[in-house]
């Protein structure tokens, strides 16, 4: 185990899992959005909607979702800052169910008008797991230089990608395929020993069958 | 490091202190130079610094008005009755309450080893250098020695307080803080883990059940004897007491009774104090 998670992270109180996780979970939305976040609804299921004006969790998400990171002071005004930055936000006590206490779903429009959907889940420490992206159930949890690969659900696609993977010298740690309930659409999350680089990226839209693929460096 | 034992043996066999065998394994298994991971533990020590010196100063409450000033009533009693000095176990305490507090207003701290147990470490290691005037590079080199028990802790047993009860957050820290306190003031690595284990007997079987699920009572005050019990454990380490009982064991101990603790007890804010009717009067006071 890494020391410094054991003396860190530095962050913003009053608790990890609460408001550091919680920023994070704000950052992951606008990164797979990969824009600025003009429109967000936030469904806080469980603990987090139970306490989540003391914790500080709808200040921290609103926070993340602007790009502040979990160190930075400036979350306690995240509102405000909000609004500057032409975000709107509305939050929504919701029951998602069977998941983690922790857990939030949020669903992003960016300025560009891109839009997302992912269930998150805040398991302690500061540490986030996303299980949910549009629909389709997923596991990511941040520890590794991560692909995920929004795909038509065809024989080859998995061949073609970790080709491309491969010819860059980098292995795949681990990959999981997720299909949608129509089986038109999959999902692959596809972990990484080595980070890659936008050329790389723009090489792998080149992959017909492919809608849409983002890449997340590791998140600790 | 897999074990308490195992540090205390490759120290031992190299005649260094844990916190250099904990450096060297970092170093190695991230991959980063010495003089960064220095500069990356020195940068949590300017910040617990930081807190400790806002914390006094905030004389306010927190948003749920549950905790808030306290080491301000703290500092004033210490300019009151301890004006030439001394009073070390009431700073300990200060310097805890006013960490745990910046952390409860939403203000920067470190988690150490959790933000609900952050004020502790940083309690015991700013008195200590202060008081003893000891040299910052040898404090900072403390917090490796305590991150190295934390993360013995948290392979063997669990640093959170949903899964082991506060003995697992505020009592973990305590016998963290115990362990770098111990070093600091020239103990053995031997004696370190004793003053681990002699502070961690002494959380056994404390509970998580703060109230309204906030992180601010009783966690504030826990922070603030959490400290004091680092204190007293490093004391009697540096004194030549020993725990009959191995600090791999007193871990093995705090995970069974953290199984065995009802989950009321566990950060569900279901049982103990944060059942009591007056927890229930200020909380639906708080949530109108």
């Amino acid at each position: 185990m890494d020391i410094f998670d054991v003396i860190g992270p530095v962050m913003i109180g009053p608790s990890s899992s609460h408001t550091a996780g919680a920023v994070r979970m704000g950052n992951l939305v606008r990164k797979l959005l990969g824009d600025d976040v003009s429109d967000a609804e936030i469904y806080l299921h469980g603990s987090f909607a139970l306490t989540a004006r003391g914790h500080g969790t709808d200040r921290a998400i609103v926070g993340g979702l602007i790009g502040l990171s979990p160190e930075d002071g400036k979350i306690v005004k995240s509102y405000e800052l909000a609004s500057e930055s032409g975000l709107s936000f509305r939050f929504i006590p919701f029951d998602l169910g069977e998941v983690h206490p922790n857990t939030a779903m949020i669903k992003g429009r960016g300025k560009r008008g891109g839009e997302i959907k992912l269930q998150l889940s805040s398991v302690g420490g500061g540490k986030i797991v996303l299980s949910e992206i549009d629909g389709v159930k997923v596991r990511f949890e941040g520890k590794y230089p991560t692909l995920i690969v929004f795909n038509d659900d065809v024989p080859g696609v998995v061949v073609s990608v970790s080709t491309l993977i491969a010819e860059e010298g980098i292995n795949i740690v681990e990959m999981r395929v997720y299909n949608s309930d129509d089986n038109k659409s999959a999902v692959m999350i596809i972990n990484m020993n080595k980070p890659v680089d936008d050329e790389f990226i723009l090489k792998c839209r080149s992959v017909r069958e492919i809608r849409k693929i983002i890449y997340i460096d590791k998140l600790y | 490091m897999k074990s308490i034992y195992d540090l205390v043996k490759q120290a031992d066999e190299r005649k260094t202190s844990i916190s250099r065998i904990i450096i060297d394994q970092q170093i190695s298994e991230l991959s980063i130079s010495e003089s960064e991971a220095v500069e990356e533990m020195a940068l949590r020590y300017r910040i617990m610094r930081e807190s400790v010196i806002r914390g006094i100063k905030l004389n306010s409450k927190s948003v749920t008005g549950l905790s808030g000033g306290d080491a301000f009533l703290l500092d004033s009693y210490i300019k009151n009755e301890f004006s030439h000095g001394n009073g070390i176990t009431v700073r300990i305490m200060r310097n805890a309450v006013a960490v745990s507090e910046v952390n409860a207003s939403m203000g920067k701290i470190v988690a150490a080893p959790t933000a609900g147990s952050c004020g502790i470490i940083p309690g015991l290691l700013t008195v200590l250098e202060d008081e003893k005037r000891i040299e910052r590079e040898k404090v900072v080199m403390s917090l490796f020695t305590a991150a190295g028990f934390g993360s013995v802790v948290a392979q063997r047993s669990t640093l959170s307080g949903a899964e082991g009860g506060c003995q697992a957050e505020c009592g973990a820290a305590a016998a963290m803080a115990a362990s770098a306190g111990c070093e600091l003031l020239g103990g053995t690595p031997e004696q370190c883990s004793h003053a681990f284990s002699l502070s961690l007997i002494n959380s056994l079987g404390l509970v998580c059940d703060p109230v309204g699920g906030y992180v601010e009572y009783p966690c504030v005050y826990r922070n603030a004897i959490g400290a004091v019990n680092a204190y007293s454990a490093m004391i009697m380490a540096l004194s030549g007491i020993k725990s009959i009982i191995s600090a791999d064991d007193v871990i093995a101990a705090m995970k069974d009774v953290g199984e065995k603790m009802d989950t009321t007890l566990k950060e569900t804010s279901l049982g103990g104090l944060a059942a009591t009717p007056s927890a229930c009067s200020i909380c639906s006071s708080f949530l109108k």
